[in-house]
Formats: C-alpha cells, sequence, structure tokens
C-alpha cells in the first residue's frame, strides 16, 4: 500500500529528525564537559529517537524500529536523571545516529533495512548492556518514583474539572452569546458552522520559545524548483525579447512602452521572488561542520574549541551543495595541520585548546565564509622549498614575491606540505579542490596567515549563482558577458594607445603599469596570434584584474551593463574552456559568460613556463 | 449516516510521514474521505470549523501541545469524534487513556514492528473511524460524569454484609474507558468483585487499572491467571487475552487467563467472560452488565448468563456513547433492564441489597 511517495518522505524527514539529533548531541556534549546538562536537550533527543521508531514502524523496518528503540529505552532512563548521561552513551548514541542515517540514506534503493540487521545488532546490546547495568543501579532507591511521577500526573488531573462539567461554562464564556450551546438538538450541525474556535493559548512548557508562530511550510521537490526557476529565468529572457523586439524599435508606441515597462516590473519582481526560493540557511551545513570538528578532535586528540557564527546567512542552495566538500577540506586542515598538540601550545605560551572560528557574513553581494584557527600558521619556508622541488617557483625568485603569492601556492594541485600523510589530510589533495569547486559558483578563496597566530581562509561567494552582474561587449560579431566583479577599468581607445613590443605582443600604458593587451579570440584559441588587423576595428580596452594580475581584453563594441540569466553551457562547447556560461540577451543573441579568471591565471602560468622555457 | 455521503476524516499528526500514511489508510475505504490535515493543534484549530469533518484523528504526542491537552480545549467548544493515535509506549498508553477521559472516543495503536502490523492499524482505523461517526458526542458529553468517590461511612451498617451475588460482571467496547470509569466512580469498596472485559490493546489495560485505581481509592487490577475472587476486588481483562471465571472447590472461585483465538473479533472477548460464568454455573450468584460498544460482542454470553440465573444490566441507549453491544443484548432478550450510566451502581445496590459500611 505504502509506495516510494511514502518512502521516500520517510527518508527525507527521518534525514532531517537525524540532523537535528546530531546537533543536539553534539551540544550535550559541551555541556556535559560544562557539568550543565539540559533537560530540555536529553528529552528532544528522546524525542528524536521516538519519532523515528514510530514512523518506521508505519514500514514494517523492523531494524530501524529496534535500533531507535533500543536508543529510545536508553533515553527514558536518562531523561528521567540526567546526572546520569555520560561521554559513553554520547558516543554510543551518536553511532546509533549514524547507523540509523547510512540506513534512510540508502533506503530509496534498497526498499527494505534488513541488510543493516548485523550492524544494528552490533550497537543494540551496547545499548541496551548500558540501560540494564543503569537500572540495577538505580533500581533500589528510585523504585517508587517513576510510579509516584505516573500518579503525580493523575492527580493533577482528577483535580481539574472533568471534561463534562467543564463544558457549559467554557462554552458560555468563549463562545459568543447569540450561538447558546443547545447539545440536546438533533440538527446540531446547524450551529456548528458559526463556531470559531477561540484561539487556543500557547502553552509555555514546549521545549522552544521561539517557536510562537505557526510556520506553514510545504515541501518542494528540487527537481520543480529548479524547473521554475529556470522558467522564470526563461521568462525575463523572452520579456526582453518582446519589449527590446526590432520589429518594433523604430516605433513610436506611447501605450505599449507604459505596459511593457509595468510587464518588465512584475517580471523583475517575480524573478526576484524567485532568487529567494533559491535561498537556504548555511545552519545544517554549519551543524554538519560541528560535528566534523568533534570528531577530528577525537582523533587527533587535539582540545578543539569552535565557535560558529552567522548560521541565519543564507546563500543559494546550489551553492551550499558545492560548498560541503571545501568546508570539509578546510577544517580537516586547519585541525590536522593547522592546531598544533597540546603540549606544543602549551610550550608556546597558547592556551592548551585550540580554537577553530567558523563565520558567515555578508558582504555587498557576496556571502563570506571564513575560516579561522589560531594554530601554527602556514610555513613560509616549507611552503618556498616545496614550490621550488615542485618546479613553480626559481631559486631566488622567492624574495620579489609577496607573501600572498606564496600562500597561494597551497592551491596548487597536488600541494602538501605535511609531513606525514594521515588518514585525516596530507595527500595533497583538497585544497586545489577547494579553488576549484569555488571557482565553479564564482567563487573566490582567499588565504591570510601569521606564524604562530594561525591560518584564516576566506571564502567569498555570490549571493546567488543563477544571475551575474555583467558588462556586454562584442568582438567580431559575438557577443561575451565579462563579470562585473573582475572589470577593473573600460577605456576608449580613441583615448589611450597601444604599445607593441613586436609584432605579437602587444601592451598598453594604465597607471604606470604595462598591462599585456589580448583577444578573447587569442584567449580562447592558442593559435591566433593577434595581428594588427584583428585590432584595427577594435574601439575599446576593458582591463580585468584577478589577484594582482591584469590583463587588457580589446573589443569593438560595449553595450552596456545588466544583469543575465546563466545559462549552462551546450554540450557540444563544453570542451572549450574559458566560459562559465551562457546566456541570451535583450536582443535574442547567445552572449558567452567569459571566466576572466581563468583567462588570467592561465595568461600568467603560461607565460611564466614559455620565460622559463627561454632561459634554459 | 447517509450511505452516500463520506465520512469526513481530519488528521492531526506533527510527522508528516504519519499523516501521509493515515491518509492513505483510510481513504483505501470508499466511504471515508480525508478533508484536512495539521501538524499541531494550532493549526488545527484554525482549520477544523472551516472544513467542518466528522471525525477527527489526532496524535498523542506531539511537541509543544500534545493530543490531550489540545482534546481538553477543543471538546467544550467544538464537540467531536475524535480518535487518538498512539505508540505502545508506557507514556502513549498513559495519554491514551487520559484522553479517553477527557471526551476522545476511541484509540488505534500506530505499527510498532511486531505484532501490530500496518495492516491490523489500518483495519483497526477505518473500522473505528466509522464507529465514530455514528455517534451523538454532543449528547455523550453532558451525560458523562464522573464522581470522585469520598467514602462515607454508614453508621448503621452491618460490620459485613452478606448477599446472594459475589460477581459482578461487566463488559463494554468502543467508549467503554469512560463508562467503567463513571461506574467504578461511585462503587463501594465492599462491593463484591468485579471482572471486567474492556476492549482494549496490552499495556493499555494496566493503565488504565492503575488510574481508576489511585482516582476512585478502590482495589483494581489489571487480571493475573489464578487471583481470587474476592469482595473489594476489580479485575480489568489484560489485552491479547481472554479473562473468565474458574469455580474452585467450595465457594472460592478465581479468574483464568486464556488466549485462545479471538471470538467476535476480539480477545478479550465479552462473550467469553459470559459464557465461562455460566459454564462454570455461577450464573445465579453472578450481575451481567453491558456497557457501550460497537457489534454484538457479549450479547449472546448475557443472555446465557439470564437464561441460567443471572441478573442482567445494559447501558441504555441516551447513555451509551455507541448503543450497538446493549442494543444487541436487549433485542436477544440478554438485558433485563435497560438503565443510564448514573442509574447503574444504585440499580445494583439494590440487586446487591447492599447494607455495606459506605452510602
Amino acid at each position: 500500500m505504502l509506495g516510494e511517495n511514502e518512502l521516500s518522505d520517510l527518508v527525507l524527514d527521518s534525514q532531517e529528525i537525524l540532523d537535528k539529533a546530531e546537533g543536539i548531541l553534539i551540544q550535550l556534549e559541551k555541556d556535559l564537559a560544562d557539568k550543565t546538562v539540559n533537560p530540555d536537550k536529553v528529552n528532544s533527543l528522546f524525542r528524536y529517537f521516538h519519532t523515528l521508531k514510530g514512523n518506521a514502524g508505519f514500514f514494517n523496518f523492523n531494524v530501524i524500529v529496534n535500533l531507535a528503540h533500543s536508543a529510545e529505552s536508553l533515553l527514558e532512563i536518562v531523561r528521567n536523571d540526567n546526572a546520569l548521561l555520560d561521554q559513553k552513551m554520547i558516543q554510543l548514541f551518536m553511532e546509533a545516529r549514524d547507523t540509523l542515517y547510512e540506513i534512510f540514506s540508502h533506503l530509496n534503493e534498497n526498499k527494505t533495512d534488513t541488510m543493516y540487521k548485523d550492524k544494528a545488532d552490533l550497537l543494540i546490546p551496547r545499548l541496551f548492556y548500558i540501560k540494564e547495568s543503569l537500572k540495577t543501579e538505580t533500581q533500589e532507591p528510585k523504585k517508587e518514583e517513576p510510579r509516584f511521577g505516573i500518579f503525580k500526573k493523575k492527580i493533577v488531573l482528577t483535580d481539574e474539572v472533568p471534561v463534562a462539567e467543564k463544558q457549559p461554562e467554557a462554552v458560555n464564556t468563549e463562545l459568543p452569546k447569540e450561538t447558546p450551546p443547545t447539545p440536546e438538538k438533533t440538527n446540531s450541525e446547524k450551529s456548528i458552522p458559526e463556531k470559531k474556535l477561540t484561539p487556543i493559548p500557547e502553552t509555555t512548557n514546549g521545549n522552544s520559545s521561539t517557536q510562537s508562530t505557526v510556520k506553514r511550510d510545504i515541501r518542494i521537490e528540487t527537481d520543480k524548483l529548479d524547473y521554475l526557476l529556470d522558467m522564470i529565468g526563461e521568462l525575463v529572457i523572452a520579456e526582453s525579447l518582446v519589449t527590446q523586439n526590432p520589429d518594433i524599435k523604430e516605433l513610436d508606441l506611447p501605450n505599449f512602452s507604459i505596459q511593457s515597462s509595468y510587464l518588465r516590473k512584475v517580471v523583475r519582481n517575480l524573478q526576484e521572488v524567485s532568487l529567494q526560493l533559491r535561498m537556504i540557511t548555511l545552519e545544517g551545513l554549519f551543524n554538519k561542520m560541528e560535528r566534523l570538528v568533534r570528531d577530528l578532535a577525537q582523533k587527533t586528540g587535539k582540545k578543539v574549541g569552535l565557535q560558529v557564527t552567522g548560521k541565519e546567512t543564507e546563500i543559494d542552495k546550489n551553492a551550499l551543495e558545492i560548498l560541503t566538500d571545501p568546508l570539509v577540506h578546510i577544517i580537516r586542515n586547519c585541525i590536522d595541520h593547522g592546531l598544533e598538540t597540546g603540549a606544543e601550545r602549551l610550550a608556546k605560551n597558547k592556551p592548551e585548546t585550540g580554537h577553530i572560528k567558523i563565520e558567515a557574513t555578508h558582504s555587498g553581494n557576496e556571502v563570506w565564509i571564513i575560516i579561522s584557527d589560531d594554530g601554527a600558521g602556514l610555513d613560509r619556508d616549507r611552503i618556498l622549498t616545496k614550490a621550488k622541488s615542485r618546479g613553480l617557483l626559481k631559486e631566488g625568485e622567492e624574495e620579489s614575491l609577496k607573501d600572498e603569492k606564496i600562500w597561494d601556492f597551497i592551491f596548487q594541485p597536488g600541494f602538501s606540505t605535511s609531513e606525514k600523510v594521515t588518514d585525516i589530510s596530507g595527500r595533497g589533495v583538497g585544497l586545489d579542490i577547494v579553488r576549484r569547486n569555488i571557482a565553479k559558483i564564482n567563487g573566490d578563496v582567499e588565504v591570510k596567515t601569521q606564524k604562530d597566530k594561525g591560518v584564516s581562509f576566506i571564502l567569498k561567494l555570490p549571493l546567488t549563482i543563477a544571475i551575474i552582474e555583467g558588462m556586454v561587449v562584442t568582438f567580431n560579431g559575438v557577443f561575451y558577458i565579462i563579470p562585473t566583479i573582475d572589470v577593473k577599468e573600460t577605456l576608449n581607445l580613441a583615448e589611450s594607445k597601444i604599445d607593441y613590443i613586436d609584432q605579437d605582443k602587444k601592451v598598453i600604458r594604465f597607471r604606470d603599469q604595462l598591462i599585456p593587451v589580448v583577444s578573447v579570440e587569442r584567449l580562447l584559441n592558442h593559435d591566433v596570434s593577434d595581428k594588427n588587423s584583428n585590432l584595427e576595428n577594435c574601439l575599446y580596452v576593458i582591463i580585468v584584474e584577478y589577484k594582482n594580475n591584469s590583463l587588457a581584453l580589446v573589443f569593438d563594441g560595449i553595450i552596456g551593463n545588466q544583469s543575465v540569466v546563466i545559462k549552462p553551457i551546450p554540450d557540444y562547447l563544453k570542451g572549450t574552456k574559458g566560459f562559465s556560461g551562457c546566456t541570451i540577451l535583450g536582443s535574442g543573441n547567445i552572449g558567452m559568460i567569459l571566466d576572466i579568471r581563468f583567462f588570467i591565471n592561465n595568461y600568467y602560468k603560461d607565460n611564466k613556463e614559455s620565460e622559463v622555457a627561454h632561459g634554459q | 449516516m447517509d450511505n452516500n455521503k463520506k465520512i469526513k476524516v481530519f488528521i492531526v499528526d506533527d510527522q508528516r510521514v504519519v499523516r501521509n500514511v493515515i491518509r492513505k489508510m483510510i481513504t483505501t475505504d470508499p466511504q471515508i474521505e480525508v478533508v484536512g490535515e495539521a501538524s499541531n493543534p494550532f493549526e488545527a484549530s484554525e482549520l477544523i470549523p472551516e472544513v467542518e469533518p466528522d471525525v477527527l484523528t489526532l496524535d498523542v504526542e506531539m511537541p509543544r501541545m500534545d493530543g490531550v491537552e489540545f482534546l481538553k480545549k477543543l471538546m467544550p467548544q467544538y464537540p467531536i469524534p475524535v480518535i487518538m493515535v498512539s505508540s505502545t509506549t508506557e507514556e502513549g498508553s498513559e495519554k491514551a487513556i487520559q484522553a479517553m477521559q477527557n471526551g476522545a472516543v476511541d484509540f488505534v495503536t500506530k505499527p510498532d514492528g511486531g505484532a501490530i502490523t500496518l495492516e491490523s492499524t489500518q483495519e483497526e482505523l477505518i473500522q473505528k473511524i466509522k464507529n465514530a461517526s455514528t455517534v451523538n458526542i454532543e449528547r455523550w458529553l453532558k451525560q458523562v460524569k464522573y464522581k470522585s468517590y469520598a467514602p462515607t461511612l454508614n453508621p448503621t451498617a452491618v460490620k459485613s454484609f452478606k448477599s446472594k451475588y459475589n460477581l459482578i460482571a461487566i463488559g463494554a467496547s468502543t467508549g467503554g474507558v469512560t463508562a467503567i470509569r463513571q461506574v467504578l466512580s461511585t462503587v463501594p469498596k465492599d462491593f463484591p468483585c468485579i471482572v471486567i472485559t474492556q476492549h482494549m490493546p496490552p499495556g493499555f489495560t494496566a493503565t488504565f487499572a492503575k488510574g481508576v485505581s489511585k482516582d476512585y481509592g478502590l482495589d483494581v487490577r489489571e487480571a493475573k491467571d489464578q487471583d481470587l475472587i474476592q469482595t473489594g476486588r476489580i479485575y480489568i481483562a489484560p489485552g491479547d487475552y481472554h479473562l473468565i471465571v474458574n469455580r474452585r472447590n467450595g465457594n472460592t472461585h478465581t479468574v483464568g487467563l486464556t488466549r485462545a483465538e479471538k471470538v467476535n473479533g476480539h480477545r478479550p472477548s465479552v462473550d467469553v467472560l459470559f459464557h465461562s460464568i455460566v459454564e462454570n454455573k455461577l450464573a445465579n450468584e453472578t450481575i451481567g452488565v453491558i456497557l457501550t460498544g460497537m457489534g454484538m460482542d457479549g450479547a449472546k454470553g448475557l443472555l446465557a448468563m439470564r437464561e441460567a440465573g443471572s441478573r442482567t444490566l445494559g447501558e441504555s441507549e441516551q447513555s451509551a456513547l455507541i448503543y450497538g453491544m446493549p442494543k444487541v443484548a436487549y433485542e436477544l432478550g440478554g438485558v433485563e433492564e435497560q438503565l443510564s450510566l448514573s442509574q447503574m451502581v444504585p440499580k445494583l445496590k439494590t440487586y446487591l441489597n447492599y447494607s455495606g459500611q459506605y452510602v
């Protein structure tokens, strides 16, 4: 009777509950360390396992039912006496939680939980054993107490006026006078429709006082949401295709203009709302990181304090998905390499407990996620040595290098300065992937460090990845979009002059700097050389900058600035590097969104290699 | 109820999964439709007057405000037949019983991965929704009255009174938790032994017994095999066991428990209890009582008791939450007299010729 829809709902909701359980467990662990266990948290945890058990029961998932039941039974004892809670138990609950999570993660394909029976059977006796040992410990002095608890509730109940006697009184005071209770009349349905329930006062004994407003959430499949957002993107494009149609461009249409500007306003609002739909808070992600920090601290035996701020910050849901791996990599690095051992820290006159800070803030059109530790900081010498050994740097070259450039080496593929490879990190994969992932969503990573003070990784992410502010330009009849964020300056070639170093090498002088001048075609295809003729029609130069490297790109036309909806690159162009997407412009033309950061990185890397080659 | 009209059900449960499952379960029956759902009492209190359901299913355990609290606030303002949905835990059963005392018509248990399966819950819930839809809840609520029993000693009473009757056997189903409570609330401590079969799942009967025992200062127990029939004792059949009465040598009798096949779809079954009294030739010292409930369990048994010499009482139509079992019993001729709940104990006293210590 129960089909795939019910099952996938079960999985989704259960995973949500398990995520909450994880958060509570981490908090309880901290509480335990501070010796201030909050009974509400224990109760919530009990509820979570209880609910999981109840829900899974409908589906006959007996492994889940039994495992959740074992955890629930132990918690039932603990919630009556919070002092019984200890670290070992939390660890066990955590394992139970993880196992349940694993089962649920595969439930949609497996349709049954029987294959996890053995795994659950490893945990159930351990939970049972603790429960039984607590029972015998506490049974003698406490034998009467739970019973008394039950009776106490009953006394309260009977102290109240029983339902039937309370009824007339309640009705009289709470219902309007014109509908007096007439229970004896048979067609009592007549009076019911007029009745409105008086609002029920919120009870304060709930687990959270902040939940006083009823939130009516609904769930939507992400596919449907994506489709909706896609369609709204199309609508934005269609709107400009119609209102800026060349057929009516020269016509004087006052009424049409008024109505089309109204249409534009509605479409823009719709687009804004739709962008809001994509935004979700970082809470879930940050909670996962809390768990990670906890687990890593245990594994490495380091004492780690964690501070998390800005959980409520919202970010595009697709960006959030891409963010998980980079955050994990960075935090692993911080704990494994960054933070010193307790003894080392004490020797350096630092507190024994290391600190990790994860914070999220808004900065203009970006969300910044900053992960910092108060560990040893990056080791300049070791990075330089490694860079040289990997041929990224020539002997003696480091003198002229700014610190930022040196720190940047850690984002190179295969670059690890860790002497030992642990199962946590040190295999040299990680930070390059971090940068690559973040770049996928038009974000950027920066690193700041100070010796013995620690490291900060700053992830700068666009608020939305569905839309980009860009400058629309043309070159040889093709439309390109340059992300506004990368544009440093726009120059008119009537006023600035291109200098020729040789036939194939041109530069432009800009604020006392010589900046290489290239065309997009050259950047996209190395075989094309920018002969004089190519640039003759060019009227504009746009200076783009990334990490203190600049390029001057030449174009023959600038259409203007606008926000464009990012669409994926069609399959037949997938092999071409240098585009981060494409869009359809108001004119109906296709515009290619340029990946300026990729160009700049590539250009400077290539040139360095060729210089190195020339030098030998 | 009009046969063409569907029963409109409203579901209150904090778990979306459970709401989905309940909806799916009950709408397999063509007579039932789900007109609304709410994940908490606050939402429910807004929506219920709008959609005017016939029956409410209500989760016992919910955060912020649980089902019992909601019920207490709902029933005086908007009387509606409510079926509680409960887990089988101690806490769940306790709250379910509380809910029955606060106007809920009935309850079902969620599947527990063991004996209670999805299918059994489904069947039970559909049946109970249909039963509940026939109830005149306002009339019933109005006549339900518990008297908190304050025993008053009778100055002229004899130390121990003797009666022809040593046993009172009561059978009930839907609405029985409330009805039995109401009857027991005025039963004196020195009444003869009372044996009760109330249709209820395991676990809930113990909670029920404990509650009544505490509230009315009576010796109410979930029956155990071989327990003695003696003055002042009240035995309730445990869920999933038939309760019977056995004759021992002389004048001592005991109760017994069996796990024989379900009778009339029930275990415990009222008919099994009543027939055991006849078979053991105890009918002429027993008073049989049949209270509210759907179906016909106990009707034949009561007739057999009456024919073998028992006095028999049935709950009257205007008093019963569901005038089903008492009706069948009456129509078969098994009921000597039909009475409302409040008249039951006075009548029993007359039959017993009660001259005990309490007034």
